[in-house]
């Protein structure tokens, strides 16, 4: 009997999940996704899943060795404020941090044309009501020394009101308490104490890093959500349990590894990207199977872009980060995000300037096609007008779905003010989103000194494989490659990733580029990332128990010229302790890769440096990964996986034309199909333009590059 | 000097159409916004200075080969039409055959653009194949420039020759090479040479990305289509704005504002606006506006030039791309040797936050009476945002020897205005900066020797209204880590508050400074200091006006309270379940709540709602049965009751017009003239009401010096 790895994304609506054995074997499940009562979803599909495997559930689970999920509890409960209610104990003086939000939290997220409205931009709702707040004094200095101790007796009293009043979850965040966490500790153990039923956390045991406002928001979210968390994975953990699983529950992170599920359970605020994070693992691992190492992820879904970067093997990450409006100061993995989906409403302004989103028109009614009596035209309607898409695709869920609404819609609210016939308007409103798309890429890659032309651009979502023909030959990548779990990618990529702990500590040195290093300064930056290494890896318990390779240890220092908002990380590559010749190397390496970030010249040699926090991540490499077998390769002739034509509205000279459809699934490795044409994957198609080549890879990612190329 | 436009520059063109297809030219235009939020991006990155990447005092545009700023960044608004006349002035002093590729030109000369010394403008040609096609230009606001006083602001300059060096267009970048001796220059002349560099370098940084953006641009797309859109784009936003305008009512609006001290004295200077719609044209017109004073606060005509330009972007243009052709539906008319269009040699360092930003809470203040007179546009008004700007600048000797300096940037920390459906916003920024923001409270302890006392939301600082305005913050800090520091405050606003409120809504709070003496060290102080109340009664207060230089000696206490946002409506309308809210937050406190509200409280300290419905049907006592005139009031009426809509100036011999009352400022809450207890001497508040349905129509802070 085979092992399996069952990897399942809870996401708004359905249950992605995807069953692997350890002889290549892969099989996916969907369902209605029941987070009251995930035993309900998780074991329809796992069922529908070992079917295909002709197996059963039971089976499955009794030799599956790791579940690995992510999940969107912690992010609808973010958009649905349905976190528990959250009080907030602060230094005295300074109740409204979160209300004054730095003045930018009221504006944070919001695009060029929201930032005009001047009338319409409240701030989000607030997560910790102005009712909540206790200010208690006591106060840090920025070096860290006590200037005043803390009022005890105005601790008991605030907490014991906000109690009172009814709050489940307390924050307790000082200034300065990245420098020194003693009043917070001091406040944690005590009230722990007094309350020991309530959830009590430290804003330094979420994020120990300057800033007030950021990390007291990134504590406030993390407690109002850990509880609906909790809930979520003991659920979880009871219908494993039931169904006769007993191993390890490995939780998605946003930083881009797993964690199992009894380390994540107060790091709620961690998991605000698992499902979006995992697409990106996803693509790093098909990226190690076919030998690229610099991948562009776009994943197109109903209302967003999402757009991440992979480099040198490595996803890139960044320390703070934008979440529904609020600042976080957790590291993950960048995602750039703009609201141009399938679902994204096509408008013209007073000018008849077209306009695609941000606005989307949701599932119900949906775009104009569904036949759900939406007048709005949207991206989707565009592709059906143009034969891109078939709407007997959407016919499993939406039986009135037709393209005669499409192109009404088109043809009313776009055509027929600009003169324009529906396959005309169609096309420039996928040529207008496409390139927004390109541009929100070009953001990601050129802005930070890298070429498109060294990446491979890996597509997924919904939309996704529809569109990026278009957007990835505007960009110039390389290639494009459409994974054949693109449907499912997220729960496919949750499962390729590794354990990892991370820990972020304070360094805030300052170093003059032109004397000598003091000998404290070397000191204080070899005690924290000591510290930090070891916080790191004593998360691996005493009962821990997932097999692994050996952990490995990645230290890296953030680094920037003092005064600077925007750090650059640096890796530490020497062993500890650093010595001074070490520490000049890091300086050394910063200015190379700030060259390269802003261009060559921008670095100053004079200019003192800061090493502002330093970071200690622990991996352990699991053996999970999805090995696929490798298909025979078979000759150029696609004849075989032609399932007929359609006419599609190209555009240009070409006009309408008969175009052949390919299913993807009936390709073999090695058939090249020149566009025009169309293939067809699960419930999407991907249109192949006129000067591009598409194959199959013996990994069965399909691959389109641009025809002129050398092949 | 004016501007004549011609009102008809192309009387039949209402209609948009681009030269080039419309999806080129969207794409173009996204490109070209994308472009230049790129550049926005490398100077918050590369700019050591927490005014750039905290505060987001900077901003940056790429203009067409004329200098009209095609896509501007969305920080401060005021760089905008300042850096289409840079570029104008650097053709003109360069001279147009003489611009080469790869070269780049800084200034911060007033009189050629910038709108203050402090911010040091970058503007670069764009040449393809020879012909000049486009520019790109930032500014940031450096923390010193130089001249007599750190910070550059100097309260005792009389002319602009004491103030910091003005350069015009020096070379910094000569064939895309540093020119190492112009940055010398910069840094030298600066206190903070490290800042400065790393200013400059963000600056050059971000005009390089433009350049190699730009070229790329043109050479996909071909110039004539790229400078066609640009051209289009200018287009596109001047007509939708031209048929914005075209569905408001004709009229003239006439505001006024002030600002109190000019650095020698405690001085109060006007500006008058008469704003006058005609059509599909705005004519703001400040020719009334006081002589230049002696002191800094003067400004030139392209800082006065931003203020109408803010106004109309934030009040009519949502929605738009916001970029300079709005500029050809406006016409501005000063004098030259105002207050707001200085000659040379006026002082001027502290111009754009003084009568440059009266000038736009005047403008502001116009649009949206305009706005309040059309049946549309009335239900997204707003009354005055954050009414003054809240310069302090601190600088002195570390205990290790090294001097600092810094601008701490609180002007953000101010109140929105109220909207007519809902309240203004907290901490909101400043109206023409739609990305503003202020500096953590540790950053800045982190890197100068100050300690906060406190730093939270003022209560009554947002003006009473129907809807009430936004809060501001009150601070407190002390010296610490320093053998000596000093503290320079540039604001206005002591005597009154420049937040008016709107539609008979009540004025936001003004400024407040004061400096508090006392024996404690830093652990007392923020022992006793947790608020203004407490810290005002920690010592000797000495209040400030509103501009000061002190010193910040040990156990000295530094408190300032910023504006609040102006109220919409009369206050008298407010929701009992509001006040009750208010109560509760603290946004406001008992007393004023029933000053302003006119609620009772109970005995529980609830709200009695029968005793607060029957305190506020009182009627209204008039001041005198003197009939009054639109012509004797300095802010123009709506032409009917916002109220009852009944007309207010009487129509066919039925005279109904408004009630006058008057009182101290004191009646509009308990910050506004704060250092004089509200009995300013040089202003008063009056209310004018409805006569038929006694309403609150207008509240407003009369000059009554002269």
């Amino acid at each position: 009997m085979a092992n399996y790895t069952i990897s399942a994304d809870a996401g708004g609506t359905f249950l992605d999940l995807v069953l692997v054995d350890d002889t290549g074997r892969i099989a996916v499940g969907k369902s209605l996704h029941t987070p009251n009562n995930p035993e309900v979803g998780i074991m329809e599909a796992v069922g529908i899943a070992a079917k295909a495997l002709d197996l059963d559930a039971q089976s499955v689970l009794d030799n599956c060795t790791l579940v690995f999920h992510g999940t969107t509890v912690t992010t609808n409960g973010m958009i649905e404020r349905t976190g528990v209610r959250t009080g907030l104990i602060c230094t005295k003086g300074f109740e409204d941090t979160l209300r004054i939000g730095r003045v930018k939290a009221r504006t944070e997220g919001l695009d060029q044309y929201q930032l005009t409205q001047y009338t319409l931009n409240d701030p989000p709702p607030p997560i910790v009501s102005e009712l909540d707040i206790a200010g208690v004094s006591g106060r840090m200095d920025a070096q860290g020394t006590e200037i005043l101790a803390l009022d005890m007796d105005a601790l008991e009293a605030g907490a014991t009101r906000l109690v009172q009043a009814g709050v489940e979850a307390i924050v307790i965040s000082f200034l300065h308490s990245y420098a020194n966490p003693a009043h917070e500790q001091q406040a944690c153990r005590f009230l722990r104490d007094k309350f020991p039923t309530l959830h009590i956390m430290a804003s330094t045991d979420v994020a120990s890093v300057l800033g007030e406002y950021e990390r007291t928001n990134t504590a406030v979210v993390n407690a109002n959500l850990n509880p609906l968390l909790q809930k979520h994975l003991s659920n979880l953990g009871h219908a494993l349990e039931s169904n006769g699983y007993h191993g390890p529950v490995l939780i998605m992170q946003s930083i881009g590894g797993v964690s199992p599920m009894e380390n994540v359970r107060h790091q709620s605020v961690t998991t605000l990207l698992s499902g979006p994070v995992g697409g990106i693992v996803g693509a790093q691992q098909i990226g190690g199977l076919i030998g690229e190492s610099n991948i562009i992820t776009t994943d197109m879904g109903g209302t967003s872009f999402d757009v991440g970067l992979v480099v040198g093997g490595q996803p890139i990450r960044s320390a703070q980060t934008v979440i529904h409006r609020h600042i976080l100061t957790v590291p993950a993995v960048d995602i750039e995000t703009i609201g141009a989906g399938g679902g994204s409403a096509v408008w013209l302004d007073d000018n008849g300037n077209i306009k695609v989103g941000p606005r989307s028109v949701g599932s119900n009614p949906g775009p104009a096609c569904y036949g759900l009596g939406g007048l709005d035209p949207t991206v989707t309607d565009a592709d059906v007008v143009l034969g891109f898409i078939d709407t007997s695709s959407f016919a499993f869920a939406h039986g009135r779905a037709s393209r005669d609404y499409a192109v009404a819609a088109i043809e009313e609210r776009i055509g027929r003010p600009l003169g324009l016939s529906a396959e005309e308007a169609a096309h420039g409103v996928l040529q207008i989103v496409n390139n927004q798309m390109a541009d929100l890429i070009r953001k990601v890659t050129i802005e930070k000194g890298h070429d498109p032309g060294d990446f491979v651009l890996l597509a997924y979502g919904g939309s996704g494989p529809a569109h990026c023909t278009a957007y990835g030959a505007e960009i110039g990548a390389k290639k494009i490659v459409i994974p054949p779990y693109a449907s499912v990618f997220s729960a496919y990529g949750i499962a390729q990733a590794d354990v990892q702990f991370s820990v972020t500590g304070s360094v805030l040195q300052v170093i003059a580029q032109d004397t000598e290093i003091p000998d404290e300064t070397v000191q204080t930056v070899n005690d924290i990332l000591t510290r930090i290494a070891d916080q790191a890896q004593d998360q691996i318990g005493d009962d821990f128990s997932i097999s692994g390779a050996d952990p490995q240890l990645r230290l890296s220092i953030d680094i920037h010229y003092i005064g600077q908002m925007t750090d650059i990380a640096v890796p530490v590559d020497a062993p500890l302790p650093l010595d001074r010749a070490a520490i000049k190397d890091l300086m050394a390496t910063f200015r190379k890769l700030y060259d390269m970030n802003y261009g060559s010249g921008a670095s100053s040699p004079a200019s003192p440096i800061e090493l502002v926090n330093a970071r200690a991540d622990v991996l352990i490499p699991l053996p999970s990964k999805y090995q696929p077998v490798e298909l025979p390769v078979a000759d150029r002739d696609p004849s075989a996986a032609r399932s007929g034509s359609r006419s599609v509205y190209w555009g240009g000279e070409i006009g309408w034309r008969e175009t052949d459809i390919y299913k993807a699934d009936l390709m073999q490795p090695g058939n090249q199909i020149s566009g025009p044409a169309l293939i067809e994957l699960f419930r999407t198609t991907v249109p192949i333009y006129r000067n591009q080549l598409a194959d199959k890879d013996v990994f069965g990612n399909l691959v389109v590059t641009a025809a002129s190329k050398d092949r | 000097m004016t501007h004549p436009i011609e009102v008809d520059i192309n009387p039949v063109d209402q209609s948009f159409t681009p030269r080039v297809d419309r999806v080129t030219y969207e794409i173009l235009k996204h490109r070209l916004w994308q472009i230049n939020e790129e550049q926005a991006t490398t100077i918050r990155r590369v700019s050591g200075s927490p005014i750039a990447s905290e505060v987001q005092d900077y901003n940056v545009g790429i203009a067409t080969a004329e200098g009209k700023l095609v896509a501007c960044g969305m920080s401060v608004l005021a760089h905008v039409t300042a850096l289409s006349h840079v570029i104008k002035n650097c053709m003109k002093i360069i001279g147009e055959g003489k611009l080469r590729d790869g070269d780049m030109f800084i200034t911060n000369d007033p009189w050629m653009g910038a709108v203050h010394q402090n911010d040091v403008a970058l503007v670069a040609p764009i040449i393809i194949d020879g012909a000049l096609v486009a520019w790109t230009s930032s500014v940031i606001h450096h923390a010193d420039v130089g001249g007599p006083v750190p910070g550059s602001w100097n309260l005792d300059a009389y002319d602009a020759f004491q103030e910091a060096p003005r350069y015009r267009f020096l070379r910094i970048v000569r064939d895309g090479e540093i020119a190492d001796e112009v940055m010398a220059t910069l840094m030298t002349n600066s206190r903070t040479p490290a800042l400065a560099e790393l200013d400059l370098r963000a600056q050059v940084a971000a005009a390089g990305v433009v350049r190699r953006r730009m070229t790329e641009l043109f050479d996909k797309y071909g110039a004539q289509i790229v400078v066609d859109v640009m051209a289009d784009s200018l287009r596109d936003s001047e007509i939708m704005l031209r048929n914005r305008i075209r569905a408001l009512p004709d009229g003239v609006w006439k505001t006024e504002e002030h600002v109190d001290h000019d650095g020698h004295s405690d001085s109060l200077t006007t500006i008058r606006l008469t704003l006058t719609k005609s059509g599909d044209t705005l004519i703001f017109d400040f020719t009334d506006s006081d002589d230049e004073a002696a002191g800094l606060i003067n400004c030139t005509r392209p800082t006065l030039e931003s203020g109408p330009f803010s106004a109309v972007l934030t009040h009519l243009c949502a929605g738009m791309t916001w970029n300079e052709g709005i500029m050809d539906r406006i016409r501005i008319d000063s004098r030259p040797g105002s207050i707001v269009d200085c000659n040379f040699p006026a002082p001027v360092a502290s111009g754009v936050i003084n009568s440059g930003w009266a000038a736009l809470d005047a403008s502001a203040a116009a649009v949206a009476r305009m706005m309040l007179d059309g049946q549309e546009s009335r239900k997204l008004t707003m009354a005055g945002w954050a009414g003054a700007p809240y310069g302090v600048n601190i600088f002195g000797k570390r205990e290790n020897g090294r001097s600092f300096a810094t601008m701490l940037g609180l002007s953000g920390l101010q109140g929105g205005g109220a909207r007519s459906f809902a309240d203004g916003y907290d901490a909101a920024g400043y109206l023409h900066s739609p990305r503003c923001g202020a500096m953590n409270v540790e950053t800045a302890e982190a890197r100068f020797p100050i300690l906060h006392l406190f730093r939270r939301l003022a209560p009554d600082s947002g003006g009473a209204g129907q809807y009430r305005g936004g809060r501001s913050v009150e601070m407190a800090i002390t010296s610490h880590g320093a053998t000596q520091a000093e503290v320079i405050v540039t604001s206005f606003g002591s005597d009154h508050s420049g937040s008016p409120g709107l539609a008979g809504g009540m004025p936001g709070a003004g400024a407040l400074g004061a400096l508090v003496h006392t024996k404690s060290d830093s652990t007392g102080l923020i022992r006793q200091c947790a608020d203004r109340s407490t810290t005002l009664s920690a010592g000797d207060v000495k209040s400030l006006p509103s501009k000061a230089r002190v010193a910040l000696n040990s156990g000295d206490v530094f408190l300032s309270v910023t504006h609040g946002g102006g109220g919409f409506g009369d206050p008298r309308r407010r929701s009992v379940d509001a006040v009750a809210q208010d109560l509760a937050s603290g946004a406001v406190t008992g007393e004023w709540a029933a000053r302003l509200y006119n609620v009772h409280m109970a005995s529980d300290g609830t709200i009695d709602i029968d005793e607060t419905n029957r305190l506020r049907q009182a009627p209204v006592q008039a001041d005198d049965g003197r009939p009054l005139t639109q012509d004797e009031l300095p802010v123009t009426l709506p032409q009917n009751c916002p109220h009852c809509e009944e007309p207010l100036w009487g129509q066919n011999g039925k005279a109904s017009t408004p009630l006058m009352t008057t009182a101290d400022l004191a009646a509009a809450g308990p910050l506004i003239a704060a250092r004089v207890a509200g009995i300013s001497p040089r202003f008063r508040l009056v209310t004018l009401s409805c006569a038929q349905c006694a309403g609150r129509i207008e509240v407003f802070q009369q000059r009554i010096d002269k």
